[in-house]
Parts: C-alpha cells; structure tokens; sequence
C-alpha cells in the first residue's frame, strides 16, 4: 500500500560559526573567528539555488592607512544538476561574490560538477578575480568517507590559475597598483590548497574539524593581498534547519 | 588563539545545551517489537540530488546539507498534523529519498494515516509498516559425525550435510570455493565467535537496535550454511567456505526457531548491502508484497547483485521476496504446487552451527536458499560479471532433465557448475573409466 505524489520543492538553511573563513586557501576572516548564514532552495526538476552570506574583514589597509573593517559578503547562485546514473550526477551554475564595503572585489563565476557519492569535483571559471583585472580557474576535489557512528572524514584539495593582467585595466581604485606589482603583471600564478580533517553529525548539529594549508609561493602578491597563515586549523560549527 | 578562547567556551556551551535525544524514542514500555511493528508508518521524503553549496567546499559531505534537517523538519511537522511521533529514520540513498518511521496510536490508525500522508505532496511516498518472518523449524538433536574423507580432513559432519551427496560438494570445491565473493546474510544476528564461523565475516551491522552484535539461532544457522570454514577440524564446511559474508541483523528471535523483521529493518539492511557492493544477497523470510523492498531490490538487480529468496509454501504467491521479479525462488521441501520459476534445493535435516557454538539438525526453505546463496558465490567466484539473469540461466535444469510436472525443480549444482566451467566437473573419473 504506497502511492507516490509529485515532486515537491525543499527550502533549508544553516548557520555557522567559523574560527576562520577560509577561501581558496587564503582566510577572508583576517584570521578570526566568523559567522555565516546560508539560505537554499532545491526545486522539484534539478534546479537549485540559494545564497550564503558570511562577515569578511579583509586584512589589507586601505590608502588611506585605515583598516578596511569587516563588511558582509553575500554569495548567491543558481545551478541545475541532473543525474547520470544511480552513483554519477552532473551539474554547472552560476555564482556572484558580492561584498558590501569593498565592493570592487565583487565577481562572477560559472561552474560545471561531476558527483559520485563520496566524490565531488568542479571546475569554475572567475572573471576578475576579487577585483584584479585577470581572469581565473579554480579544480577543487572534494571527498567524504564515513566512519564509525555519526563521524566522516572529510578532504579538499583545490588549484586556482590565476591569469596575467590585462594591459590598460590597472588603474588607482580598481587596484593597488602596488599589490599589482608584487602579483607581477606578465606572470600567470597557481595557488594549491589542501584541506583534511573530521566532522561529526549530531542533534541537528555539524561540527568540523580541519587542517588547512596552501602552497608557499602565494605568500607574496597573494590575492586578496594578504591571505593570512599558510597553514591553520579551522573550526566550523553549524546548525541547519 | 587568545581570539578563539571565547569563542570556543560558546561552541562547548553550544553543544551541551542539545544534549538531549533527537528523536521521540521507543514504544510503550513492554510492548514487543512485533506490536511496535504494527502501529508505525513508513514515510518517504525526497531527497534532491547532491549538489554545489557554497558553504561545502572544503570536502564537507553533500548529504550533509541542510536539506537533511529541513526534512527532519518536514516529518516533525506530518507527524503532529497526524497524530503520529517520530520515532527514527534513515537514509535510502538508492532510493533518493530518506525514510521516517512515526508511531500511531494503533494498528488502524497507522493504515488509516497512511493512506492520508500518501496524499500530502510533500511526501514522496507512504506505506504501513510490516512484519516478515523466517522460514525455518527450530534446530534439532545434535547431528552424529559420520566417517567420510572430508572427515578425516576436518570437517567431521561433512557427511551429514545433504549437498555432499545431491551436489557433489568436494568435486563442486575443486573448481570454486567462493574466494572473495560478498554474501549478505540479511538475517537475525550471527555468532561471529562461533568455531565454524570465525573469520568468515566481513561485516557485521544491527539494524535491529543499538544492542551491538546478537548471537542467533537462524542467523547462525543461515551464515553457516553459506560460509562455514572448511577444514577447522570442527563441523560442517560452507557451500562456499571462502565467500566473505556481511552479517546484517534485520531480524530479531522469537524463540529458539523463529524470526521476525520489519519493512523498515529490511529496507536499512538492503541499503547497506548495496552500498557495500554485496554480490549475493540471501533474504531467507517471507511476508507480504512491499513496495518500498520492492524498490530496494530492484535497484539491487539493476546493479548486478543477485538475490536468492525463500520460497513459502504456506502463502499463496509463496511469499514476498520470493514473489518478487528477478528474486531466485528457494524450495526447500517440495513437493508443492510452486510456480515453474521456483528452484527446488535440499532443505531438510541441514546440520548448521547454533548460537551456543554446538552444531544442530536445522530445516526448512531457510536453509535450502542459504545453500543456493552459496552455490551462486561459487559461479560467481568464477564469472565476477554473471548477471541475476545469467546466474538463473546456469542454475535451471536442463529441458528434458526433469518431468514437465516436477514441482518445483531440483537444481542439478554439477550441471550448473559444468555450464560455468566448460568442462565435466562431477564424478568424471568414473565417467572417463566407462568410457
């Protein structure tokens, strides 16, 4: 005795306590803790969308000579995904990071995904990478393992391609010019970054635990400017409803 | 780190204060699991295919995204419209959906709510909960060690056991043992300390309670029977002594003979036995059509794992899963009037290990469809890629083999072999000298 009913949308959300935000290995925190909301929406036929919005403080000092202060970052998208076969899904969106005092930071991104059930990976393509006047790549690797009870282990491995600046798009206010000097205009830069470490489910409740690194050579021109420690230890706390 | 200290206290204080059950808990205090079983509802939410989130891009798990919590929500919320509680959950990836157990005040209700969430569109699907059963006869007298060669090797009931004789077990063992192939044994709990046992589990899970690993009778026995180790100098040797078996307690005893399991209980084991890529699945019960096992085992076919079902001559279309489209039928004690599809194995006086380490006298289409579990490990060892509908193929008396009318067929384990091998594999010393 059972009857189906018709696809029906879902609407959830999270919040978050971060000690660090960390993005792409770089920490848009400043090093410090943070907090983060997510709003989302999955349709009946593959479509997706939602936002997140987390509070930033950018490390840099503006020309000024005053601290940029931390402003609110909000990053809607929308995605379609659509299954391959019972253990491979596929999908490509669109995401736009918007930032509320440095708003020349803000950029666009498209994204296409291959998932199996433990692996998730994506390609994104950035256009003017937090303002810098060079487009970007970003392949992260994304994987899950369960462990004992309500315990995963979790990794992350990311490689971001930053381009060469386009002539003639350097100009005070879009960009440092100083910050552009250190990046070395004629020079494309990779960025890794690694991310290991365990979560636990409970009570409604998700808390992570993991190791975060990035590759030394992006310490200097690093975007967005100072990228904070290489290494660090981040905490992620969260409820979703 | 001055920065994280405060920070950190909160997250503690934080998780102390939900420190408390996330779910309503059991029945009323007393009351069996069968009763329980009676009174609940199964209710399907969908689950959206995983997908990009922002806020999970160092390696957290898609399953882990909100979603998971908006339908706990969603099922809190049914439960009290309908007078219901909450009482567990799971989720059924193979299904796309995660499942709800609620609790209605009785049996009548609980068809009666069903039947209403059914119509709720946030629902996916909705179904009463039932109860199965295995179809077996309480052990009897310890079985008498009988002089064979295997005897002499090891195995001292070898020649008890009916597949010595009827399948040519040694010459069967000379071509395959089994070596690797995954059997799940979806069943009551397993002695994984029994001396015939020992090390033959790969896994072992209860889906039944959080009692940790159960010794029982019909589980013992069915494990047993597929997989007990050759040679130990103790007991009986497994149909395929060198298949790795999961032991996933969906089942809990009545009594010395008897088992029961519910669609939910079930339909957790078929999950993880699909998830861990099992080969064979042997589901020795019985019950009525379920359309959520239903689902679970199609996918199971789908994905190439052959699943061996005990035929019950008691229920009319001989029981559910045997009932079900691509499930091998097992008779253990013919004759009846089975459908031609049911494969007939021996399944009386089958010596198997018991729960207390001793060794009995078991019988039943239990048993018999745990031998075929292990005849199809044994093909399978052999041809990785055999399909259900190969594997069927192979076991199948050849036409004019058996009467038009047999009920239902004996499988000939040589015959099959010999169509799996390519070459004669019984008694064809004999055979050569007559020649």
């Amino acid at each position: 005795m059972l009857f189906v009913a018709p696809a029906w949308a879902q609407g959830s959300g999270s919040a978050a306590w971060l000690s660090d935000d960390r993005y792409h290995g770089a920490s848009l925190s400043d090093g410090a803790p943070t907090a983060q909301l997510t709003l989302a929406w999955d349709g009946a036929g593959g479509w997706y969308a939602g936002s997140q919005f987390t509070r930033v403080r950018f490390a840099y000092r503006a020309s000024n000579g005053r601290d940029a202060g931390a402003e609110l970052e909000a990053a809607p998208y929308l995605g379609y995904v659509r299954a391959l076969g019972p253990r491979l899904r596929v999908e490509a969106g669109a995401q736009y990071t918007w930032f509320s005092h440095t708003s020349r930071y803000a950029y666009p991104e498209l994204y296409a995904g291959l998932s199996g059930d433990r692996l998730h990976a994506r390609l994104a393509w950035i256009h003017d990478y937090f303002g810098m006047p060079a487009d970007a790549w970003y392949a992260e690797l994304n994987g899950d393992r369960p462990l004992r009870g309500p315990w995963r282990a979790l990794a992350h491995v990311g490689l971001l391609r930053q381009g060469t600046l386009r002539q003639g798009t350097l100009q005070p206010g879009r960009l440092q010019l100083s910050a552009a000097s250190a990046y070395g205009v004629e020079t494309q830069r990779w960025r890794y970054d690694f991310a290991a470490g365990l979560g636990v489910a409970w009570a409604g409740f998700d808390l992570q635990a993991t190791w975060t690194t990035r590759s030394a050579d992006a310490d200097t021109g690093c975007v967005p400017w100072q990228c904070g420690a290489r290494d660090a230890w981040v905490f992620r706390l969260s409820r979703s409803w | 780190m001055k920065r994280l200290r405060p920070w950190t206290l909160l997250m503690i204080a934080w998780l102390a204060a939900v420190a408390m059950p996330a779910l309503a808990g059991g029945g009323e205090p007393g009351e069996s699991a069968d009763s329980l079983a009676h009174r609940q509802v199964l209710v399907m939410l969908r689950v959206p295919a995983a997908h990009y989130r922002p806020d999970a891009n160092y390696g957290d798990d898609y399953a882990h995204a909100p979603g998971r919590s908006a339908r706990h929500r969603v099922a809190r919320e049914l439960a009290r419209v309908h007078g219901l509680s909450l009482h567990d959950e799971w989720p059924m990836p193979a299904l796309g959906v995660d499942c709800f157990v609620l609790d209605a005040p009785d049996a009548a209700s609980a068809t009666r709510e069903a039947l209403a969430l059914a119509s709720d569109p946030r629902v996916e699907s909705a179904q009463a909960m039932q109860l199965f059963h295995a179809l077996a006869t309480p052990a009897s007298a310890t079985p008498a060690p009988a002089a064979s060669p295997r005897a002499a090797t090891g195995d001292p009931l070898y020649a008890a056991q009916p597949a010595a004789a009827t399948w040519h077990l040694d010459e069967l063992h000379a071509q395959s043992t089994g070596r690797g192939v995954r059997v799940a044994v979806i069943d009551s709990g397993v002695a994984l300390d029994h001396p015939d046992l020992r090390g033959q589990i790969a896994v072992a899970r209860n889906f039944v309670d959080d009692a940790g690993n159960v010794a029982e009778a019909h589980g013992t026995a069915v494990a047993g029977i597929i997989a007990a180790r050759g040679g130990n100098g103790v007991g009986i040797v497994g149909i395929a002594p060198q298949a790795r078996l999961l032991a996933l307690r969906a089942c809990w005893q009545r009594d010395a003979g008897s088992a029961a399991c519910s669609s939910f209980t079930l339909a957790r084991a078929l999950q993880f036995a699909i998830d861990a890529r099992a080969q064979v699945l042997n589901l020795s019960l019985s019950g009525p059509d379920d359309r959520l096992l239903s689902r679970l085992l199609d996918v199971a076919l789908r994905r190439g794992i052959s699943v061996v079902g005990a035929f019950d001559a008691q229920a009319r279309d001989g029981g559910f899963p045997a009932s079900h489209p691509g499930v091998l039928a097992i008779d253990g004690l013919g004759p009846t009037m089975a459908p031609r599809t049911v494969l007939h194995a021996p399944g009386a006086g089958i010596p198997a290990p018991l729960p207390d380490g001793g060794w009995g006298l078991v019988s039943g289409a239990s048993f018999a469809t745990a031998q075929v579990s292990g005849l199809a490990a044994l093909l399978l060892q052999r041809r990785p890629g055999l399909a259900p509908s190969q594997l069927l193929a192979l076991l199948e008396p050849a036409p004019g083999v058996v009467l038009a009318l047999e009920r239902p067929r004996a499988i000939d384990a040589c015959a099959a072999m010999q169509r799996s091998a390519g070459h004669c594999v019984c008694a064809c010393a004999a055979a050569s000298a007559a020649r």
